[in-house]
């Protein structure tokens, strides 16, 4: 296993990919438009690889979510994206929502 | 424009005031999430609040941690985490001459950058207008620097607490910070952003499940590419025809 295989190694290329950005976007800062297509199409592919890795957080985990049932994670999400479009796009009661149903969800059946 | 005998002194305050309640609830709250997740992937809380001090943007260490628990290469680490981490670029771009002190280029900025979250970039982009420029530097460093020792203490808490709460607790907070993510890239102005999102959350997935590693970035290009393009075209025919 090479340096860069092990989660520290993993972790300095995390935060290489964070910080170049940054630094670039400083750099570049009054010298550049960012209101433009090419930026609103890179922006555009961030959102869909994210949105891709969110739901498989969810749907497909790799971590003790895939102990829950399918259908609890959903209703969870579906209360939580309920409250989020009811409140008029406000993130933290949906977030609670969603998070707290799935609990109560996970109570109810005794775990 | 507020005036202040000390504008210095009045803007690291105020930074500090406005961090506390909603900023700093959110930040802790997703990050206590991140800390159970990273525990999960099987991380040591070294490396748990040490990624999060250095990455410091909720997508880019959700990315960090669903790639290690997967176990993926380096080179896929690197073109997913630089992707993701060009949400950065604008923001920072967008943000420096609002903090800047002095026209030009300062290494300082580097740092400026370093401590930008989408929620502070928000804050200082609103904030920042109404006050006087020497207040603004102090102002945000106050701000994103709450919002960091606060985030790194929440990574803490869902770290350290994971073994102790009740299964169902613990379980639950796995939910918490790709919601939070998903919710909060959710309202973003732009539809095209919006559109992406969407079609990426759908398609990404099943684009992973043909092949985990190239899924991740053909379906991230193919599906905000579609989303991209979706929204011109919905914003053509919206617009009035000259």
């Amino acid at each position: 296993m090479s340096t860069l295989e092990t989660p520290w190694g993993l972790l300095a290329i995390g935060f290489a990919a964070s910080f170049f950005w940054r630094a670039l976007g400083a750099l570049l800062s009054g010298r550049i438009e960012v209101d433009t297509p090419l930026f609103d199409w890179c922006v555009c592919v961030t959102q869909a690889m994210v949105g891709g890795l969110m739901v498989r957080a969810i749907l497909l985990p790799s971590t003790g979510l895939a102990q829950v049932p399918l259908s609890d994670r959903i209703t969870a999400c579906a209360i939580g994206l309920a409250v989020f479009f009811a409140l008029r796009w406000r993130v933290l009661p949906g977030v609670a929502a969603g998070t707290l149903s799935l609990a109560g969800l996970l109570f109810w059946r005794g775990v | 424009m507020s005036k202040a005998a000390n504008p210095r002194r009045h803007g690291f305050i105020l930074g500090l005031k406005d961090s506390f309640g909603i900023p700093v609830v959110g930040i802790t709250s997703a990050l206590v999430g991140y800390g159970v997740m990273a525990r999960e992937a099987g991380l040591d809380a070294t490396l748990t609040l040490i990624s999060v001090l250095t990455i410091w943007a909720m997508p880019v260490l959700m990315g960090f941690v669903e790639l290690v628990a997967a176990g993926s290469s380096p080179l896929l680490v690197l073109i997913t985490l630089l992707a993701i981490g060009f949400r950065n670029l604008p923001m920072a771009v967008s943000a420096m001459p609002m903090i800047r002190e002095k026209p030009g280029f300062r290494w300082s900025q580097i740092l400026f950058a370093q401590l930008l979250s989408p929620t502070s970039w928000v804050q200082i982009i609103i904030v920042g207008r109404r006050l006087e420029p020497a207040s603004r530097m102090p102002y945000y460093m106050a701000f994103s620097l709450a919002l960091l020792v606060f985030g790194i203490l929440g990574a803490w808490i869902g770290f350290a607490l994971t073994k102790n709460l009740p299964t169902a607790i613990g379980l639950s907070l796995l939910l918490l910070t790709p919601m939070f993510v998903s919710l909060t890239m959710a309202t973003s102005p732009k539809l095209s952003s919006k559109l992406a999102l969407v079609l990426g959350g759908v398609g990404v997935p099943l684009c992973m499940l043909w092949d985990n590693e190239l899924g991740l970035i053909f379906g991230g290009f193919v599906f905000g590419t579609a989303g991209f393009f979706l929204a011109r075209a919905a914003e053509r025919r919206g617009s009035p025809r000259t």
